[in-house]
């Protein structure tokens, strides 16, 4: 992974390396041309000091010649003549000369002559063994010896020689003076050089160390120095160092001057530059860092002011950024940033649009709803009213025109709710055609009423699409915060069960405030959905029999199966209030094919006992019907208890054609296939559609109690009841009557030519228990009628 | 944490760079050398240190001994037995426990007692008095006794039918080399019924007077003149012999056998008879090999002191080598347990007590030449 460093450590770091290279690289590049400049230097300054040194041992050499030229001029023009001049004059030049200690006069068979200083030993021996005898008598050419230590003196002495005649001359050169002589020399060029002089042999001469000179050590390098090299410049190691040697001949003595020079020397020239260089790098070094922190200032602060607003604007706040800064680059970046910061804007609003509008009305949605109502609660800014209106059968709508038609329409809607500006809250929508109109800062409950009117006085004027004319309805219901509830969930609840009620009211009311009651209501309402399930287990559920009686001779045609609930707690509840319930909850498919399943095995029961051939009618609602197994699970059904098919009539309600009609049909189809009858119930309540009556195979039309309960009160009623019961012959089906309860009803009926009629008349709806009892009345009834 | 890390890289650092330090900088293997280098009986010192060089510039030349440099400590005992005692401690206050030296036999009667005292070696390369021979001390010779030379000085006048009168001439501050050969001639001339008749010593170092003794010498008409001296003395004692026409046979010990002899002597050392302890003309390619590149580096002939003085040191180094744990103890152990080591020449015998046994060689100066005795 990659090393994250800190961006003020980076330049610095950088700086200092971009100022510390190139200084390294050329101090790299220079020093060696330093070093070698200074070398060279060294080289040439210590060459000179050779040759100076070896000129002046030349010059020595040739003085110390001249001594003997000097002796023997003197000797040939005679003014030497005897001994005793000699020895005299001899003695007089040692006493003036520094380095010569003797002097002697060899004859040609070399004898010593002459001696000085004076020395009885040493006149008149044989120095035919000595090469200043025998190489000057054989070269005639001066000649100087190899050094040795002198046995008089006891010091490292050479020999000078010159030719005499026949004879030689020879002087004694002390090298202890020598040394001296050229160490005094020497020091007039500082302390930093070594200067030694060497015989032919490389036998020091001359040496700082005059033990050197005494013991005839050996210049340790002396071959190498001679030999010829490209290098002129010689380095050697001397006690541990390194030294660069320089060297000059003296040519007419053969000895050769070195010059030592230790490269610390160099080292030491060196030195000052390095320090300064290294100085100055570090000056500089000093100098970019304070540029360096400078010049961050500037970035930090353009940095920082960035880092600050874009965390703003990471925590939400979309504001562009505002920085000054000295850099072009940091402008642009902020440029950049701030597009960036206006598009995910742009994109915030148009997901807060997708999140929280509807797209089809334009209308805020239930999201919206939620939040905003949330945050109205919490504020806590007086009353709140929430408005629930909910289009009255939209479906039937959707399906008469079209889903686009019902689209449109609510395009429509959320236009002119909308244009209509909602002042105080706002109007969503919530799914399908409920809308919700929240209206704060209210007074009074009855305020939401004027809004009420207001909004319907916009909705209720007809919509127009494709020239088709809609009017709409509203069921309106209201719930007050904080009277009914405090939280968004209920209050809507609460305003969906007013407007329900409402709708349950029908046109008498178009609009409830939720009340205590209708909360009592939906918690019974629950309380029965939870406990329905365990009540089939429970055997909680009970049938009724309620008989139909022929109305010509008052013979018992067959019951009509009640369905009864004992609540352990509630006590009896109303299959009215149950029945919806079930269906709702979908508990109605088992709880009917217990009914269907229980009554069939009643009547067959009854049937056996009595002799009779009763039938047995129960109801079915639509949501069994539209199970796809429901015409099997009734032939099973028979098939079990027993019982002719054509002794089971189901009853159903004009509900079920809402939904499809050719559904319907295969339903009643497939039921009609097995044998059973099917009857029509409640006709006349609702759409009493003469097309379903004359397409369906329809055995039974029950006519509903509300027409006989009229019945008698207007003529109108005689002659309507008439008239169905007629239609109904003549499309050869059965007609019951239900709800009679007087006899002049029954009459009424008998003229019509009624088939059957069920009611009070003859029987409340009873228990199974009293069935034969019944049966054995009704049966004794009809015997003493037709007596 | 982090200056642990620095620390602790640190310390491996010095511990590395310390062992490689030590890898490669072998401390060096120290000798000392003591030997007369000043004064005028440094002819011998300063060849012996020429002939000690040549040995310790071919064993370092040779990788050394054991990986190890050879250091050579030079002191100069000034040919005094007080002088050369001091700076026998020294070399031994240094830690250095090998020395090649001394090279005058008087020298012996105060080192050789201080080196037998310590836990050192002496390598003697021409010690050869008499008295320092059948001793077991921490000394090891590579030179024959003084009664060998003895021997063959006597035998050479046997040789030469000389009279039976012998006078001798000797040195008196080497003492212990001049005694020893002097009571050997003595001892050896009396069987064949010769004998000293006349010896007087001299000081080299008081300016002696050559031409007085000479005289005196001659005076007692010896029939053969014995001069035990070094090779200026010799020399100059031969010139006033040569002033004088002295016809006496003269016989010199090694301690005169030098080019100096030559060169001081000239045609006053013709026909000298001297002892040499090494052979001039010597064929072995060790010793040509020598001689050659002796003669390259220092312009002049090796002396016998130089071609012992080169054994000794490699006597020495060589045993170093060879031994496993080299201290003055196992290093003399191995010396004598190994008894003969190549020479130069010829081989090099030592015995029990460290005493060596070498050929020894009879010269007579020829046209300015040493050659070789019939």
């Amino acid at each position: 992974m990659k090393r994250i460093k800190k961006l003020r450590d980076f330049i610095l770091i950088n700086n200092m390396f971009s100022i510390i290279i190139p200084l390294i690289l050329v101090g790299l590049l220079v020093t060696p041309i330093i070093y070698d400049y200074l070398l060279k230097d060294m080289h040439e300054k210590n060459t000179m000091i050779a040759a100076a040194i070896a000129q002046r041992m030349s010059d020595f050499m040739d003085d110390s010649f001249q001594v003997l030229k000097q002796i023997n001029g003197l000797l040939d023009d005679g003014t030497l003549k005897d001994d005793a001049t000699i020895q005299r004059y001899l003695n007089g030049l040692l006493e003036s000369s520094d380095s010569i200690e003797g002097f002697e006069i060899l004859d040609a068979n070399g004898i010593v002559k002459n001696t000085a200083p004076q020395n009885v030993n040493i006149l008149g021996a044989n120095r035919t063994g000595q090469p200043f005898f025998a190489e000057t008598r054989t070269t005639g050419k001066p000649f100087v010896s190899s050094s040795f230590i002198s046995q008089q003196t006891g010091q490292p002495t050479i020999t000078i020689a010159l030719p005499h005649g026949d004879g030689v001359l020879v002087a004694y050169l002390n090298l202890e003076e020598i040394s001296m002589l050229s160490g005094n020399h020497i020091r007039t060029f500082g302390d930093s050089v070594t200067v030694a002089i060497t015989d032919g042999n490389g036998v020091f001469i001359s040496h700082t160390d005059i033990n050197k000179v005494y013991q005839r050590e050996i210049e340790a390098n002396y071959q190498a120095v001679h030999q010829e090299t490209a290098d002129p410049i010689h380095t050697f190691t001397y006690e541990g160092k390194t030294a660069m040697v320089s060297h000059a001949d003296v040519p007419n003595a053969n000895w050769h001057v070195f010059v030592y020079e230790a490269y610390d020397s160099i080292y030491a020239a060196l030195r000052p530059f390095i320090i300064m260089m290294l100085l100055f790098t570090l000056l500089l070094v000093l100098f970019s860092r304070f540029v360096a922190r400078l010049v961050f200032k500037d970035i930090n602060h353009s940095f920082g002011e960035l880092n600050r607003q874009t965390k703003e604007i990471a925590a939400g706040d979309y504001h562009p950024i505002d920085t000054d800064n000295r850099f072009d680059e940091f402008d642009q970046l902020t440029a950049n940033f701030n597009g960036m910061v206006a598009s995910v804007k742009e994109r915030d609003d148009a997901l807060k649009v997708l999140a929280y509008y509807d797209p089809q009305t334009g209308l805020p949605n239930a999201a919206y709803l939620n939040e905003q109502l949330g945050q109205l609660i919490h504020n806590n800014k007086g009353k709140i009213a929430v408005i629930c209106f909910d289009i009255h059968n939209f479906k039937r709508i959707n399906d008469t025109y079209g889903p686009s038609f019902g689209d449109k329409i609510l395009e429509m809607m959320g236009a002119r709710l909308l244009a209509l500006n909602c002042a105080h809250g706002f109007v969503a929508r919530i799914n399908g055609s409920n809308f919700i109109r929240v209206l704060t800062e209210l007074e009074q409950a009855d305020d939401a009423l004027f809004e009420i009117e207001r909004l319907q006085g916009v909705l209720n004027q007809a919509m127009t699409y494709h020239e088709n004319n809609v009017y709409l309805r509203f069921h309106v219901g209201i719930a007050i915060y904080p009277d009914d509830a405090l939280d968004v969930e209920e209050l809507l609840q609460y305003a969906n069960t007013a407007a329900d009620i409402a709708k349950q009211q029908g046109r008498r009311a178009q609009h409830a405030f939720f009340e205590t009651a209708m909360k009592q209501n939906l918690i019974r309402n629950m309380t029965l959905e939870n406990s329905m399930r365990s009540a089939l287990k429970n055997n909680e559920f009970f049938l009724q029999y309620q008989p139909q009686i022929d109305v010509r001779n008052k013979k018992i045609r067959g019951f009509e199966a009640l369905i009864r609930w004992d609540h352990p707690q509630l006590g009896r509840v109303s299959p009215l209030e149950f029945i919806h319930i079930a269906e709702t909850t979908g508990m109605i498919v088992p709880i009917g094919a217990w009914v269907l399943e229980t009554a069939c095995r009643q009547i067959v029961a009854i049937n056996q006992k009595m002799g009779t051939e009763l039938m047995i009618s129960v109801n079915v609602s639509p949501v069994q019907l539209s199970q796809e197994n429901f015409p099997a699970m009734v032939a099973e059904v028979l098939k079990r208890c027993k019982l002719e098919p054509s002794l089971l009539e189901l009853e159903i309600t004009e509900n079920l054609f809402i939904n499809s009609f050719e559904e319907a049909i295969s339903i009643f189809e497939s039921l009609k296939a097995i044998g059973i009858r099917m009857s029509l119930d409640d006709f006349g309540t609702g759409y009493s559609s003469l097309a379903y009556l004359k397409n369906l195979p329809i055995d039974t039309l029950k006519i509903d109690q509300a027409f006989t309960r009229d019945l008698l009160i207007r003529k109108s009623n005689e002659n309507l009841m008439e008239s169905i019961i007629m239609m109904a012959h003549i499309l050869h089906m059965d007609v019951i009557v239900e709800g009679v309860e007087e006899l002049e009803q029954l009459d009424c009926l008998k003229i019509y030519q009624c088939d059957h009629v069920q009611g009070y008349y003859f029987s409340r709806p009873i228990d199974e228990n009293q069935l034969e009892a019944l049966l054995g009345q009704l049966i004794a009834d009809q015997a003493q009628d037709i007596d | 944490m982090k200056l642990k890390k620095i620390f602790s890289t640190l310390v491996l650092l010095t511990v590395t760079v310390l062992c490689l330090t030590s890898c490669f900088m072998q401390k060096p293997l120290s000798i000392g050398f003591v030997a007369s280098l000043t004064g005028s009986t440094s002819e011998l010192g300063v060849n012996g240190r020429n002939g000690l060089m040549m040995a310790v510039e071919e064993v370092n030349a040779a990788g050394g001994v054991n990986g190890k440099a050879v250091e050579v400590v030079i002191k100069d005992d000034q040919n005094n037995p007080e002088v050369g005692l001091a700076v026998d401690r020294e070399l031994q206050e240094a830690g250095i426990s090998f020395i090649v030296g001394h090279m005058t036999s008087n020298m012996a009667t105060l080192s050789v007692p201080f080196v037998n005292s310590q836990d050192m070696l002496m390598i003697n390369p021409t010690m050869s008095a008499t008295t320092l021979f059948g001793q077991d001390d921490h000394v090891i010779g590579v030179v024959s006794p003084n009664s060998d030379q003895a021997a063959i000085i006597k035998e050479s006048m046997v040789k030469d039918s000389v009279g039976k009168r012998v006078a001798v001439i000797y040195e008196s501050q080497n003492l212990a080399y001049t005694g020893t050969v002097k009571d050997g001639i003595a001892q050896d001339l009396a069987p064949v019924g010769g004998q000293i008749i006349y010896e007087e010593a001299f000081l080299a170092s008081a300016n002696p007077n050559y031409l007085d003794i000479s005289q005196r010498v001659l005076s007692t008409q010896p029939d053969s003149i014995v001069i035990l001296a070094s090779s200026f003395d010799a020399a100059m004692f031969c010139q006033q012999f040569y002033k004088l026409n002295n016809q006496t046979p003269i016989y010199l010990a090694a301690w005169s056998m030098n080019n100096d002899l030559l060169l001081q002597g000239g045609a006053a050392v013709e026909g000298v008879t001297i002892t040499s302890l090494i052979d001039l003309e010597s064929k072995a390619p060790a010793y040509t090999a020598f001689r050659e590149n002796y003669l390259k580096k220092y312009g002049a002939e090796p002396t016998f002191a130089a071609v012992y003085t080169y054994e000794a040191t490699m006597l020495l180094l060589n045993t170093v080598a060879e031994t496993a744990n080299p201290n003055p103890e196992t290093v003399k152990k191995a010396i004598l347990q190994k008894a003969i080591y190549p020479g130069l020449q010829n081989e090099i015998t030592i015995d029990g007590f460290g005493d060596a046994s070498r050929t020894i060689y009879e010269y007579v100066v020829k046209n300015g030449q040493f050659t070789k005795a019939e």
